[in-house]
């Protein structure tokens, strides 16, 4: 007979208790939902035991404060109102940095913690968002009463920073006294030590301080133009970078960039060059090589002039006459004194040569060291590029007073948002704090409890 | 649970719902100066909520320990568990800013996406396998009492061959129904010879030798251990073949049986079916749901200290 199958009969073959019996798949979700939480509930229980709070950190500590990572308690201080939350509080902060307010204008001062993000890693501390410093700037309220000079409206150097302030005055000039024509300066097979044909670069006359190459046209001595720079004595490497006196051009120096083809000669009789300082000094020079001289060669006080042969017309010329050695340095000065303030030294200097006073004035070189007060600029980070690259209008200024530092729209050819550009938020050039006015701290830790506490499972004192 | 139009609100629900979380997340992180925090107050919007679907999605295993209680329909808590635990998942993601943080967090989220992951692949199973179940294994039975099913199954068989045999004690209704079996229903098989009683063939042993000799180098070892490989019962058409030589080499009178026989085969090949398909069915809880409470748990902790530092 074949089989058949009723609903009936399929009941009947099932054990009515079958649900409380523990099936493999039942049993093996059974015990792994006991143990799992379980497992969970001792680890936490562990940590807290350990007073370890490493795990429930919300991200690795910058590397600035990676020492304090096992030591929550450092930053994260009950305030006295506080009832249940342990932020971390600006007072922690100030126990190791006393950040200096930002202007005394402002009308409040933000919170560390809103600047300054912890818990993200290894990144910077100082490298703060746009908005960060938007949430003042971008609409700038200062202190009842006080007269600001400050664009009031700036969010991001892309949109809408200002251009830089130096430019944005009615006429803006470099104030240097010191005549210097770039364009002469830069032009092809210039005439150079020795009547030699050089090509001058820029780091010829512009270096910053910490540079150690050699000058190629700072010596008085006659020096050939191919003059390798590896010539120069061997100096010990930085060991730290970026090195702060590489970050600003210095002042060319005229003993180190303009003397090799400047000459300061005051008298055909002397191949010696009269020194590049104060009018002072440079006249008891001349007078003391002057008295040398005569009292070398008395013969020269009698003064025979020269017969001039050319228009045999023309009057005789006054007979020979013989001169003290005081009466002929004194003339002798006054020539060379008229070649040097006349031409040599006006040159390069503004000089104010006054009736009645004994030398004349030179005006002080006003050089512009810093441009940018209120941002921070680094020339060795931009090595790599050509300097006219940035500053253009160097190839062809024949003023001084032209300005030739290079507007924002340079800058925002690589500081730019995105990937493909470098930096552009506000802290890669400006500062917050005034560090000028930075207090000292209490000094409060121990490295070597500090690194008890990151290297051990139990810290000391726990 | 089939993903059908009975979704459609939950579907449409949580679509909205993330769309405007995620419009939301978009201006709150273009806006923010250090990028998405969870501790923000939108941070938190974002963590507490996500946190409540998880809670809710947690609650399902509850409603099932009380199933009498009166707290909605386990159709709606199942929805709920399923929709409102995907969205916890972008949530949370929204509150950590799509950051792992520390080594909880970075637990907590990845128990959070392993959770959401094996559910969704729960979520496709239960949607697939019932259908694929129903038609492929019609002879189901609960899972629970497969191998109490396939003893009966193998009891039957021997039924069967002592029917053939001639014996008294022969047919389904021989099978003596244990002392502790008197919980069950019924306690033989569920297949009965219809009209009862004993039945004899009239066959002399040596035409029968083959089905014995088939039943007991073949069959039996093949209901004893029908997940032992190498038995070609185990396969539809080679058992067909095997069961198809076996006629031809008994009277057509024994053919009844042979075809008891051959169907008691196929039940076994569908429990087979039915309990390998059940594993894939509910393996994947054994991830699920122990993750989901350490998830919780951990959670639940992580949201203390969160507030309180």
């Amino acid at each position: 007979m074949p089989r058949v199958r009723t609903t009936k009969a399929l009941a009947q073959r099932i054990d009515l208790n079958y649900f409380k019996r523990q099936i493999p798949l039942r049993r093996w979700r059974f015990w792994l939902c006991l143990l799992l939480p379980l497992a969970s509930f001792l680890w936490i229980g562990w940590k807290l035991a350990a007073r370890d709070y490493r795990p429930y950190s919300s991200g690795p500590l910058s590397a600035g404060h990676v020492l304090l990572t096992r030591d929550c308690t450092t930053c994260h201080v009950a305030e006295k109102n506080a009832v249940f939350t342990e932020h971390a509080s600006d007072k922690a902060c100030k126990t190791c940095h006393d950040g200096p307010i930002h202007q005394t204008i402002q009308v409040r001062e933000p919170e560390c913690g809103s600047c300054h993000i912890e818990h993200r890693g290894a990144s910077r501390l100082i490298a703060t968002s746009n908005q960060s410093c938007a949430q003042c700037h971008a609409n700038l309220e200062t202190a009842p009463g006080s007269t600001t000079r400050y664009v009031k409206t700036i969010s991001a150097f892309n949109t809408d920073h200002p251009e830089m302030a130096i430019f944005r005055a009615t006429s803006p000039k470099d104030p240097v006294t010191i005549k210097v024509n770039h364009y002469v300066h830069m032009k092809k097979n210039l005439l150079g030590p020795n009547g030699q044909k050089v090509d001058l670069e820029c780091k010829d006359c512009h270096r910053q301080p910490a540079s150690r190459e050699a000058w190629k046209y700072g010596s008085t001595e006659a020096m050939p133009v191919s003059t390798p720079a590896a010539s120069a004595p061997a100096i010990k490497a930085d060991l730290y970078a970026p090195d702060p006196s590489r970050a600003l051009m210095t002042m060319p120096k005229f003993t180190e960039a303009c003397s090799a083809c400047h000459l300061l000669q005051f008298d055909k009789r002397f191949a010696e060059q009269v020194p590049h300082d104060k009018p002072e000094v440079v006249r008891a020079f001349v007078v003391k090589k002057l008295e040398a001289y005569i009292a070398a060669h008395p013969a020269e006080l009698r003064e025979q002039p020269e017969e001039d042969r050319r228009l045999p017309s023309r009057p005789a010329p006054p007979a020979a006459r013989v001169v003290t050695p005081a009466q002929w340095v004194a003339e002798r000065t006054k020539e060379a004194e008229s070649l040097l303030w006349g031409k040599t030294c006006r040159q390069c200097h503004s000089i104010t040569i006054t009736e009645g006073q004994p030398l004349p004035k030179v005006a002080d070189a006003n050089y512009t060291l810093r441009w940018l007060p209120r941002a921070r600029f680094d020339h060795d980070a931009h090595r790599g590029f050509a300097c006219a690259s940035c500053h253009p209008n160097a190839l062809k200024s024949q003023d001084s007073a032209e300005l030739l530092l290079p507007k924002l729209a340079t800058c925002k050819d690589c500081h730019a948002p995105g990937p493909a550009h470098v930096e552009s938020r506000c802290f890669e050039c400006h500062a917050y704090h005034d560090w000028s006015k930075r207090k000292e701290v209490t000094p409060t830790y121990r490295p070597s409890v500090l690194h008890a506490q990151v290297s051990s499972p139990n810290p000391p004192g726990q | 649970m089939r993903i059908d139009e009975t979704h459609r609100v939950w579907l449409i629900a949580s679509i909205l719902i993330l769309g405007a979380a995620t419009a939301v997340y978009v201006i709150y992180a273009l806006a923010a100066p250090h990028g998405p925090s969870g501790g923000s107050t939108i941070g938190l919007v974002f963590g507490f909520t996500g946190f409540g679907f998880m809670i809710y999605a947690g609650l399902l295993g509850a409603r099932k320990k009380v199933p009498v209680m009166r707290l909605g329909r386990a159709q709606a808590w199942m929805r709920g568990h399923l929709w409102l635990g995907l969205l916890a998942l972008p949530l949370i993601l929204f509150h950590g800013g799509f950051h792992f943080g520390g080594p909880l967090t970075s637990i907590l989220l990845w128990l959070l996406i392993i959770t959401v992951l094996s559910g969704v692949f729960g979520a496709v199973l239960q949607h697939y396998l019932p259908t694929i179940m129903l038609e492929r294994v019609p002879m189901e039975t609960i899972y629970d009492e497969i191998d109490r099913v396939r003893e009966q199954l193998r009891t039957e068989a021997e039924g069967f061959i002592a029917e053939l045999s001639g014996g008294g004690g022969g047919g389904p209704e021989a099978v003596e129904v244990a002392a502790d079996d008197r919980l069950l229903a019924g306690g033989a098989s569920a297949m009965r010879p219809r009209g009862g009683g004993s039945i004899q063939y009239g066959l002399a042993e040596q035409e029968i030798e083959p089905v014995r000799s088939f039943f007991e180098t073949e069959m039996l070892p093949f209901l004893q251990a029908p997940d032992a490989k190498g038995s070609r019962l185990g396969d539809d058409t080679r058992a067909v073949a095997a069961f198809t030589k076996l006629r031809m080499l008994v009277p057509s009178v024994a053919h009844p049986v042979i075809a008891n026989l051959e169907n008691l085969c196929e039940e076994e090949r569908q429990l087979t079916r039915q309990a390998r398909l059940h594993k894939v069915l509910h393996t994947w809880l054994l991830l699920h749901i122990p993750l989901s409470l350490a998830l919780l748990l951990l959670s639940v902790f992580h949201a203390v200290i969160a507030l309180r530092y």
